[in-house]
């Protein structure tokens, strides 16, 4: 087997060129960090198999960041055959530099020029003939998005998969090995005579945008609208999918009850309640509330992601994030946070300083992930909604996007905290590349990853609500002294969640709700319509019926909701923590640090609400 | 040389070109900013100005990169029109 090592520049299609070799659908994205960890895949090309390797994107071979010591420390190492550098066509000056020190590695390499179609589009005419002459290296120009050139990098890995060792470099003038200066001249010589430019000013459609976006007046306003219309979008467009849905599950299981209400009795007939009302109700819940909105919310963001508007929004909030003490880069990070904390406490990685990389980790909570979306939009919708004067949906929109705002206050509030208590320091060098914005892949391409996020986070959520509906339902009907196990949970749960506006069953749902925030709100509905049956699962007016009946008012939502933005992580989150830390105090602080935050402005906001007797009752 | 042509890569206001002279950043900047490819000689152009001031972002070598006013104010530049 022929082990190939893909290399480059960040966001230069390295992640798209692996796909398209090796059909595998690695998660692209239009920024700077995407890939952290390594890919690796699979591909056949003439009865010989060959074993594609992705990289994270570096700037140069002997950096000191964690992502490109581990880049680095591979391309040191004797691990593969045959090195494949990937460049971007419109940027050939600035990676030909990294080419030029993979270069020195003297292994057999290819050169593939990426995104050709867009260079072409902006005017670059690039010389391949005099390219490949200078640099004495097959180049292929491609454009992996279409397919365009793939042929011809797989004809010249397995050619370059021939030969023995170092290539033969006679007459190929040798770079400097004085050091990267020379290396960058000779970069600048080699663009210089190959590269002409037919337009005068390549970029000014991206910069014209940039302009826009980064000013002074326009810059966050239009950010915080870009928040407020994907919820709305969201919120309006999952109404009636989330009915239909409910409505069938609710069809499903009066269909399962009447199948099997002859078929047992005894213990047969508990077990039989326990499957039907407590996993099938609760999984049936979860999904129906949960689809629409991640099915609607999913593709918005890829769409954004894959235009090329995180590394803008990093690059507004920087200033902030330099005045907390962190890196700029935590914006990045805190975007990947509104999918899935995990995968933003993963993502921590592209920060190069390890105090700033544990105050992102420790922080990332702080914005919502696609688990507490649903929690917060539902609620936001039944308690805090409505108003003549506003079209559907939209004051439940603008609610949801100012928590999500005081997310990130407190994110950037705590970041600084921690830079002045825990995590004493200055923020280190901060470079931020700004890509140029891209045309979102094809259709296909949305959609797909739409399946792959929405199918593994309702999955995640339906594996955790399964057990969990379960074991709400025997607590619900487990007796002691003549009081069900849940009441005596709740109850004991009650002094503190009365102070924070909530009540013990609520409390009870988030602990419960550990293993996934998806279903904190199925598990509250669950606790209390236990012992009788929930009338019309799922639909919005009989919930909100269930959740007055139980003295909820505008500020229970609202504390709900504060709360769901600031408490513990989930359990997957927390092991993601323990795993990029290395540390169970770090990890016991990303437990704390959230959940006494909500704790403190719920009770705050109940205390000022019942002082000013606006709690509702 | 005309000294008032000369000053740090941070006074640049967007749309200005200017070629590096001399780059003061130590450590672990000087280190990021050789990553860049930025050395003497180097022509750079600013592009953007944060809705606060800073960062700004440059294009070098036909990237558009972001610096902090730290890191910008070291590089020391000859501006040329």
């Amino acid at each position: 087997m022929v082990v190939v090592a893909l290399a480059g520049n960040p966001n230069v299609g390295k992640s798209t060129i692996f796909n398209a070799l090796t059909g595998l659908h690695q998660h692209t994205g239009n920024w700077p960090g995407k890939t952290v960890a390594f890919s690796r895949g699979h591909y056949h090309y003439n009865h010989k198999t060959y074993l594609l390797v992705d990289t994270p994107g570096v700037y140069s071979m002997d950096s000191n960041s964690a992502e490109e010591k581990t880049a680095g420390d591979f391309f040191r190492g004797d691990h593969f055959d045959v090195v494949v550098a990937a460049a971007d066509a419109s940027c050939l000056e600035r990676n030909l530099i990294l080419a030029l020190q993979i270069m020195e590695l003297g292994k057999p390499m290819i050169l593939c020029v990426n995104l050709v179609d867009e260079a072409e589009r902006k005017g670059y005419e690039i010389r391949w003939d005099v390219l490949a002459q200078l640099l004495g290296i097959p180049i292929v120009p491609a454009c992996a998005r279409s397919g365009e050139g793939l042929e011809q990098l797989r004809r010249e890995i397995e050619k370059a998969a021939h030969q023995e060792g170092v290539p033969d470099q006679e007459g190929v003038p040798h770079p400097d090995p004085a050091g990267t200066a020379a290396l960058i001249k000779r970069a600048e010589q080699i663009a210089a005579q190959t590269v002409r430019l037919r337009k005068p000013r390549p970029n000014e459609f991206s910069r014209g945008i940039d302009r826009v976006l980064t000013s002074k007046v326009y810059g966050l306003p239009i950010m915080f609208l870009f928040l407020a219309v994907i919820f709305w979008l969201t919120i309006s467009g999952s109404n009636i999918p989330t009915r239909l849905l409910a409505g069938m599950f609710q069809r499903l299981e009066g269909l399962l009850v009447s199948v099997f209400a002859q078929t047992a009795s005894g213990v047969l007939a508990d077990i039989r309640d326990a499957l039907i009302y407590g996993t099938f109700r609760t999984v049936g819940w979860v999904i129906s509330v949960m689809l629409p909105p991640m099915a609607i919310f999913f593709p918005l963001f890829t769409f954004l992601e894959d235009l090329g508007l995180l590394p803008r929004i990093a690059f507004n909030l920087d200033y902030f994030f330099k005045n907390a003490h962190t890196c700029g880069k935590q914006a990045l990070t805190m975007c990947m946070g509104f999918g899935c904390n995990a995968a933003g406490v993963t993502g921590c990685r592209i920060i190069d300083s390890p105090r700033e990389r544990l105050i992102a980790i420790l922080t990332n909570n702080f914005v919502p992930c696609n688990g507490r979306y649903p929690c917060l939009i539902t609620l936001s919708a039944l308690f805090l909604g409505g108003g003549a004067a506003w079209p559907g949906g939209m004051k439940s929109a603008l609610w949801v996007a100012l928590l999500v705002l005081l997310g990130v206050f407190l994110t950037l509030f705590l970041s600084w905290a921690l830079s002045k208590t825990l995590l004493r320091g200055d923020s280190a060098p901060f470079i931020l590349e700004l890509p140029p914005y891209r045309r979102p892949q094809a259709g296909k391409m949305i959609i797909h990853s739409l399946l792959h996020r929405t199918l593994f986070v309702l999955g995640r959520a339906a594996a955790a609500a399964a057990p969990a509906g379960l074991l709400i339902w025997l607590a619900a009907n487990a007796q002691i002294h003549s009081r069900s196990f849940l009441s005596v949970c709740s109850d004991w749960l009650q002094p503190a969640a009365h102070w924070m506006g909530m009540d013990g069953s609520i409390l009870l749902a988030f602990i419960l709700g550990i293993p996934a925030n998806e279903i904190v709100l199925p598990l509250i509905a669950m606790e209390y319509s236990s012992g009788g049956v929930l009338a019309e699962l799922g639909s919005g007016e009989s919930f909100l019926i269930l959740l007055k009946a139980h003295g909820w008012t505008w500020l229970t939502a609202l504390n709900v909701m504060l709360f769901s933005l600031m408490h513990f992580p989930c359990a997957t989150t927390l092991w993601t923590i323990r795993k990029e830390t290395g540390s169970w105090k770090w990890t016991g602080a990303a437990f704390v640090i959230p959940t006494l935050t909500g704790a403190l402005f719920c009770a705050a906001v109940t205390l000022a609400a019942r002082m000013l007797g606006l709690s509702g009752q | 040389m005309d000294t008032s042509r000369i000053k740090p890569l941070s006074r640049l206001i967007p749309g200005q070109k200017a070629a590096v002279i001399k780059i003061e950043n130590e450590g672990q900047s000087q280190k990021r900013v050789l990553d860049l490819g930025l050395i003497e000689g180097v022509r750079v152009e600013s592009v953007l100005t944060g809705p606060f001031g800073d960062p700004s972002a440059y294009d070098i070598h036909g990237a558009l990169i972001a610096l902090r006013k730290e890191e910008s104010s070291k590089i020391i530049v000859e501006i040329l029109e």
